[in-house]
């Protein structure tokens, strides 16, 4: 048997002409999961917390805290906390999935030949792409409500001196840079240990694979922490006004 | 193309997932986010209040301790000057009683003493009216001729008035 390494997940099924890979799969069930997780939760929550309680809000405060750490108290950090916390629980319960043993000997018969049921959400570039190109056309909308809309095309467009208009140009390859680095920082560390992993199953199933997997555990928590750090600060900086854009 | 065929991007599982992604922010954030800190908010103030409860149930402790001492204080000043009042005018009760007593005794005495020195001045009268019948009767058995009896009365009476 060979190694099958697929960069793009692997297609489940069909629903009408909706195609079902096995990272929208999971995509879903976690969803569901954290959905309906989130309103039992809200319905259960008392003022004399029990154990699980204390953990989540452990959990949320601790969060909300760092946020105000990055971006400073107040009005901000509470409307950034709900993306950024919600990005980073879910890459990081989603990282986490990949290590719960056994998974990975599930697969299913589809017509496209025998694939696995499971794969890391976050090995799947297309969720990696949504999340990052939201969070992108979110810095640009806040970058324009903050600094108003001239100012933020100014900011890119400027042509009082050669030098302004190739910094307005570097500017605008910056951002779509955000866009490349942001995803595929994510994405590849997450598939990068993914198939670390399975090339190291294959060749020494036995012990071996552990440091890595180790490795990938601790890729899996930091790469959570990355992404939403990182559109943490994004959101930061857009919503200042600089000086360079207030003169721009 | 190829690289978006290669990646596995599908635009209806992109939609599918920003849409869901969305609904998961929403939903996060009405129903774990918002409650976690309106919960955490209500713990700290209760915490606060209870504190703050503490510190005043201390502190009126406090000061019912130290109301209670000066009740008490106070209560002993004034049992202490109820007792001696109370001495002061059992101490004239006394006297009053005493020296009433003292004056009824005088009264009984003196009405006794009254009633002894009448007694004995009856008895006297009685004891000369005897002796002046006893010695007229002796004088008229001595001389029963020369008897007067009105001179002789006025004499015997003379005699025992010089008698005394």
């Amino acid at each position: 048997m060979g190694l099958n390494i697929s960069l793009a997940p692997e297609v489940l099924f069909h629903i009408g002409s909706f195609t079902v890979t096995n990272t929208y799969f999971w995509f879903f069930c976690l969803w569901l999961f954290l959905v309906v997780g989130a309103i039992i939760f809200k319905s259960r929550i008392k003022l004399m917390p029990g154990k699980f309680q204390n953990l989540v809000e452990m959990a949320i405060s601790g969060a909300y805290d760092f946020t105000e750490s990055i971006i400073g108290p107040g009005k901000k950090a509470e409307r950034a906390f709900p993306l950024v916390a919600t990005m980073f629980f879910f890459i990081l319960i989603s990282n986490l999935l990949a290590y719960i043993p056994g998974q990975a000997a599930i697969t299913i018969n589809t017509s496209g030949g025998i694939v696995p049921l499971f794969r890391s959400i976050v090995a799947d570039y297309g969720f990696v792409f949504m999340m990052t190109i939201s969070v992108v056309i979110l810095i640009q909308i806040i970058a324009i409500a903050t600094s108003g809309p001239f100012a933020y095309i100014g900011k890119f467009i400027n042509l009082r001196s050669p030098l302004k208009a190739f910094l307005g140009i570097m500017d605008l390859i910056g951002e779509i840079a955000k866009i490349v680095s942001l995803s595929f920082r994510l994405f590849g560390n997450i598939f990068a240990g993914e198939v670390l992993a399975a090339v190291m199953l294959f060749l020494a199933p036995f012990f071996v694979p552990l440091p890595f997997m180790f490795l990938g555990l601790l890729t899996a928590v930091v790469q959570a922490f990355v992404f939403s750090v990182l559109t943490l600060v994004f959101i930061s900086m857009a919503s200042e006004v600089s000086p360079e854009k207030a003169t721009a | 193309m190829r690289l978006i065929e290669a990646l596995g991007l599908d635009l209806k599982i992109f939609i599918a997932q920003l849409v869901n992604f969305s609904i998961l922010i929403f939903v996060l954030w009405r129903f774990a986010y918002k409650p976690v800190f309106k919960i955490l908010e209500e713990r700290r103030q209760k915490i606060a209040k209870g504190l703050e409860d503490s510190d005043e149930s201390a502190k009126k402790l406090a000061q019912a301790e130290e109301e209670k001492k000066e009740i008490v204080s106070l209560a002993r000043k004034e049992a202490n000057e109820i007792i001696e009042e109370a001495k002061g005018r059992a101490e004239t009760r006394y006297q009053e009683i005493v020296d009433k007593a003292k004056g009824d005794l005088k009264i009984v005495i003196d009405d006794e003493k009254e009633k002894i020195r009448a007694e004995r001045n009856y008895a006297i009268k009685e004891v000369k009216k005897e002796a002046e019948q006893m010695i007229a009767d002796a004088l008229l058995k001595i001389f029963p001729e020369k008897a007067n009896e009105a001179s002789d009365a006025k004499m015997i009476e003379k005699a025992l008035e010089d008698l005394k």
